[in-house]
């Protein structure tokens, strides 16, 4: 039987002991699941629309009702990098490949749309990444990544209010709005957080011409099991996306795992969008704290497409100021990068990134190309 | 270095490829957009700003192929780009689970960038409003004016595309726009001429039961379900109609493609008859939707993508009212096609 006050005494955390966690966690999952069976089974004028629902000519026929409102692809990427530094190790080439599928279900019983699972495992496998993310155990291995493995439970309300649970992105900053998935793009989670998506779940929205959301993850990234006890909490506010100048508030703080010990952080943030004509400015500024640091960060990013589209060249500049113990120390960025559309299905990208401290310390770079097929 | 276990235990690299190479292998290749479906995003705001009535709205997801492109093709000049086909997402906003409107969102390409608009469209594929989704162009604000977005409202695909000239890349017209904001106006009108023939297209079944709702809940409230005939044209209807005219009825309206729909109240009552042919004359070609009361009374008639022309419009207009009791009298062809849809209607009683 659970002891949430032995867990609450033995945890450091203010927050519901892990144990707790884990159980309401199952708890609400279940309950999700038990109102999505509820809906669908509802009988009706209902059984009319299954009709509607079905395509029996369609590419997933063949997985029953399933099939039905289902977009899959295959997406395959392969990144080669030369990278290049000032550090011991000195320059070297690296390559990175992916695997995976991309699978979007939209899932509808007789009152309408309920829920909406995406599912992207994809296989990676690294060659020669000698800076390579903690979860990796060398520089030429493999594993699963789970890119965005969740279950956005709609059936609430009119959009007002959605529960979101599984691996999702941690709503914050741009990062919320553009989607940097599988591209050579990035904006302020890594670089910031640590983690770009977290084991969770979140409440998410459309309300008075805003939408937002507001998550509660477990501050581990790719794994749910930690030696301490991270959890973060994470949430934006944005404006309706559809005109062209959009702005947003975020706000982070908890804890997310470290190499020693978990690392308390907390940011507020504010980003803003404006698109005129083929040009699109983004800007994003936070500040907060990184364990016993205090962090300024702010980014600017100028795109440029042509018309259809296939062509995009984009600008970054990231200015990284963190007050440590020592004194301040600054890191500044600039990347240029392009990508180019062939077909609707192969993607071309390249980017050249150069970063500089002050005060001096290891520089580093790299150009790095990407070739990405999805079909 | 610290390892962390995913799910409890460390899967081999070698199993998940095997198991995403799987996965890969059943997947079915067919056209992908650059972005992640992760990016995907319903258009929530839209859709109950379109119809603030609705209470839910339901997800038809339906392929975008070469065919559909094909088809299209035959009704305009200007082509679906290969960017366009795929799979896409057609929204119905309901109101206690009974259709209320369409909407689909399509991308178009413009002179700044691609142009998403988000068409609002009635059970006989009209426009009823857009919304743009997303759109760079400085002359945006003049084409989300009353002035030009009245224009389209209630106007199927035959009046947009004489909105356009032959070519369908310039206005005919100025349309209450000026200079610089015409190519957006024609960008616009493109747009919504292949959002309603896509629909009509890649969506034709789902169709069927969406406008026979439609049409059927908005001329019998009372209805609280609906069953479709298995044949419209049954022995009795073809025995009552060949007493009526002698022979093979008016031989304009297909009768393979004919389909019917009987609304019923909460006590299985017969509340009226939903009607879908297909008229084909040397002049015209139309998909007319018919409404019939118990009593055997048209009570509405229209057409998908609008009527090719006023006169048309008017002569079918002035059946509404007709009774079979009339169908002895008819001498126009208009009346003709109305009385065998009447004699239809009371076979199925």
């Amino acid at each position: 039987m659970l002891d949430f006050g032995r867990a609450a005494r033995r945890s450091k955390h203010p927050y519901l002991p892990s144990s707790g966690r884990r159980c309401g966690f199952c708890i609400f999952s279940l309950w999700v699941l038990f109102h999505g069976l509820l809906l669908s089974s509802t009988p009706s004028i209902a059984s009319d629309w299954d009709e509607i629902e079905k395509d029996p000519s369609g590419p997933y026929a063949w997985l029953g009702s399933f099939g039905e409102n289902l977009r899959i692809s295959t997406d395959i990427s392969v990144r080669p990098a030369i990278r290049y530094s000032n550090a011991p190790q000195g320059d070297y080439v690296s390559a990175v490949g992916f695997l995976g599928i991309d699978l979007f279900k939209v899932f509808t019983s007789s009152k309408g749309d309920w829920g909406t699972l995406i599912v992207q495992p994809y296989v990676t496998k690294l060659n020669n990444l000698k800076n390579h993310p903690n979860i990796f155990a060398d520089p030429h291995s493999g594993k699963m990544i789970y890119r965005i493995v969740s279950f956005n439970y709609t059936g609430l309300t009119r959009g007002g209010l959605n529960v979101r649970v599984g691996h999702l992105e941690i709503p914050f900053g741009l990062e919320h709005v553009i989607n940097t998935n599988g591209t050579l793009r990035d904006y302020s989670h890594a670089r910031n957080f640590g983690l770009k998506s977290d084991w969770g779940a979140s409440l998410n929205g459309h309300l008075s011409g805003l939408e937002y959301e507001c998550s509660a993850t477990r501050g581990t990234g790719q794994s749910l099991h930690a030696e301490g006890s991270p959890f973060l909490f994470s949430g934006r506010v944005g404006t309706d996306r559809r005109p062209n100048l959009n702005f947003g508030l975020s706000a982070l703080f908890g804890e997310t795992e470290g190499q020693v010990g978990d690392i308390e952080r907390s940011r507020l943030g504010i980003d803003v969008i404006y698109d005129w004509r083929q040009i699109t400015v983004l800007g994003e500024v936070c500040a907060g704290r990184t364990g016993g640091d205090e962090v300024f960060y702010t980014m600017f990013e100028f795109d440029w497409n042509n018309p259809a589209e296939t062509i995009l060249l984009f600008s970054q500049n990231r200015l990284i100021r963190m007050d440590q113990n020592l004194g301040p120390r600054d890191e500044f960025s600039t990347s240029l990068g392009a990508r180019a559309s062939v077909g609707a299905n192969l993607h071309l990208s390249a980017i050249w990134s150069q970063s500089f401290l002050n005060p001096p310390g290891v520089d580093s770079g790299s150009l790095t190309l990407q070739t990405r097929l999805r079909f | 270095m610290l390892t962390r276990p995913v799910f409890g235990r460390q899967p081999s690299p070698s199993l998940g490829i095997i198991l995403v190479g799987l996965l890969c292998l059943t997947v079915i290749p067919e056209q992908s957009r650059g972005q992640a479906y992760c990016a995907l995003r319903d258009p929530v705001t839209t859709i109950y700003d379109a119809y603030p009535g609705a209470d839910s709205f339901r997800s038809v997801v339906r392929t975008v192929d070469e065919s559909v492109r094909g088809r299209v093709s035959q009704s305009v000049p200007f082509p679906i780009h290969f960017n366009e086909l795929g799979r896409h997402t057609l929204y119905v906003a309901t109101k206690e689970s009974r259709p209320v409107g369409i909407i689909h969102v399509r991308s178009e390409r413009g002179s700044w960038g691609l142009v998403e608009i988000a068409w609002a469209l009635d059970s006989e594929l009209r426009i009823e409003g857009f919304t743009f989704q997303r759109c760079r162009s400085p002359q945006r604000g003049a084409i989300e004016s009353p002035q030009f977005v009245d224009q389209l409202v209630g106007k199927g695909y035959r009046q947009l595309i004489e909105m356009l000239d032959d070519s369908g890349m310039v206005i005919a017209g100025d349309l209450g726009v000026d200079g610089p904001a015409k190519e957006l106006a024609a960008t616009v009108l493109r747009s919504a001429i292949k959002t309603i023939l896509v629909t009509m297209h890649a969506w034709e079944e789902p169709l069927e039961v969406i406008q026979s709702m439609g049409q059927g809940y908005a001329a019998f409230p009372a209805a609280s379900s609906f069953e479709k005939m298995d044949q419209v044209y049954s022995e009795e209807a073809i025995r009552q109609i060949e007493r009526h005219f002698g022979g093979h009825g008016t031989g304009t309206l297909v009768r393979n493609s004919a389909l019917g729909y009987q609304f019923l109240d909460k006590n299985k009552k017969t509340v009226g008859h939903v009607f879908r042919t297909d008229w084909r004359s040397m002049e015209h070609q139309h998909t007319l939707w018919w409404t019939v009361t118990p009593d055997r009374t048209i009570r509405s008639i229209s057409a998908d993508g609008g009527w090719l022309s006023d006169e048309v419009e008017l002569s079918f207009s002035l059946l509404v009212g007709m009774s079979y009791d009339d169908v002895s009298t008819c001498s126009t062809t208009s009346e003709a096609i109305a009385a065998e849809i009447l004699i239809v209607s009371n076979a199925h009683d």
